[in-house]
């Protein structure tokens, strides 16, 4: 059978790994929101976020849903309050619209992230460098499994 | 001011665990093993994981941070399917959240149900790589819980 590939162990990793995912995604996301509402929701800076990550400076709409698994609708929201705020750049493509970061998406970015500083700060004491890229290097990897099955 | 190393490297880690959420939420969602959703599955699993001891309401809740009504309303329809059990202890306004059997059922059809999802994703990754990364997670989510302001939270 199938399912005899993995063992209890195994099983019982990746759903405490999947849990602590869910709740350190809660926790950052609402500490996100609370720090970096003067400027970005925690929303607005995953999309500028996605863009300084990737060293992109333009993608398009439907890539950056598909990236972020969001509802067009949804990203379109984000999107657009982003170029209200005159963070992005947007033009209308066919079939769908091709999104810039501008040094004023960039320079919010900047300011979010130092604000994030005094935050992230503490996170890291008492973690060793090397087990903190080692857990990136895991993640990713797991996240680059997710973003290529098949039915994504 | 500029972050180094470490906190630069925390970050990516959130992207990552921001990307990764929504993509296992996703994926349970759709597929609903035993018909439960992302929210209850948590719940079920937390549950599950506190072997046969329970969690009392507030601290599950806690715990979480779910906010009252996406916690309350999937609490309220595991209680109802009669997956989670309900002691209401005397001498504490808390109540005793436990698996019940079927509970217990549940929680281990929709892991076995979830199998092939998972072999997928072990190809390539060792049992030791993966304890590694959810060691690191959870060090950095206890710091989280225990930040001055997250402990004010569970008032």
């Amino acid at each position: 059978m199938q399912t005899d590939m993995i063992n209890d162990e195994t099983r019982s990793t990746l759903l405490g790994l999947f849990t602590e995912i869910a709740r350190v995604e809660h926790l950052m996301r609402t500490r996100l929101e609370r720090i970096a509402n003067q400027e970005l929701t925690a929303a607005q800076f995953g999309v500028l976020n996605h863009f300084i990550l990737q060293k992109k400076t333009e993608d398009r709409e439907a890539a950056i849903a598909w990236a972020f698994q969001d509802e067009p609708a949804y990203m379109a929201d984000k999107i657009n309050s982003l170029a209200e705020a005159e963070l992005i750049d947007v033009e209308d493509r066919i079939p769908d619209r091709l999104i810039k970061i501008n040094d004023a998406g960039r320079a919010a970015h900047a300011r979010s992230l130092a604000r994030i500083q005094p935050e992230v700060a503490p996170l890291v004491e008492g973690l060793e460098l090397d087990d903190l890229k080692l857990s990136l290097a895991t993640l990713r990897e797991i996240r680059r499994t997710l973003d290529n099955l098949p039915d994504r | 001011m500029a972050l180094n190393r470490w906190q630069a490297s925390v970050v990516d880690l959130f992207t990552e665990v921001g990307r990764i959420e929504p993509l296992i939420r996703t994926r349970i969602n759709a597929s609903r093993p035993a018909g439960l959703d992302e929210n209850r599955f948590i719940i079920l699993n937390m549950l599950s994981r506190a072997r046969g001891m329970g969690e009392t309401r507030s601290a599950l809740g806690w715990a979480l941070d779910m906010r009252d009504g996406e916690f309350g309303g999937a609490l309220t329809q595991l209680v109802e399917a009669g997956l989670v059990s309900v002691d209401p202890a005397a001498d504490s306004q808390d109540d005793r959240l436990s698996l019940s059997h079927q509970g217990e059922q549940a929680i281990e059809t929709a892991v076995l149900a979830l199998s092939p999802e998972f072999e997928q994703l072990l190809s390539g990754i060792s049992v030791q790589t993966l304890e590694g990364a959810m060691e690191t997670l959870r060090e950095i989510r206890r710091t989280l819980d225990n930040l001055p302001d997250r402990m004010g939270d569970a008032d």
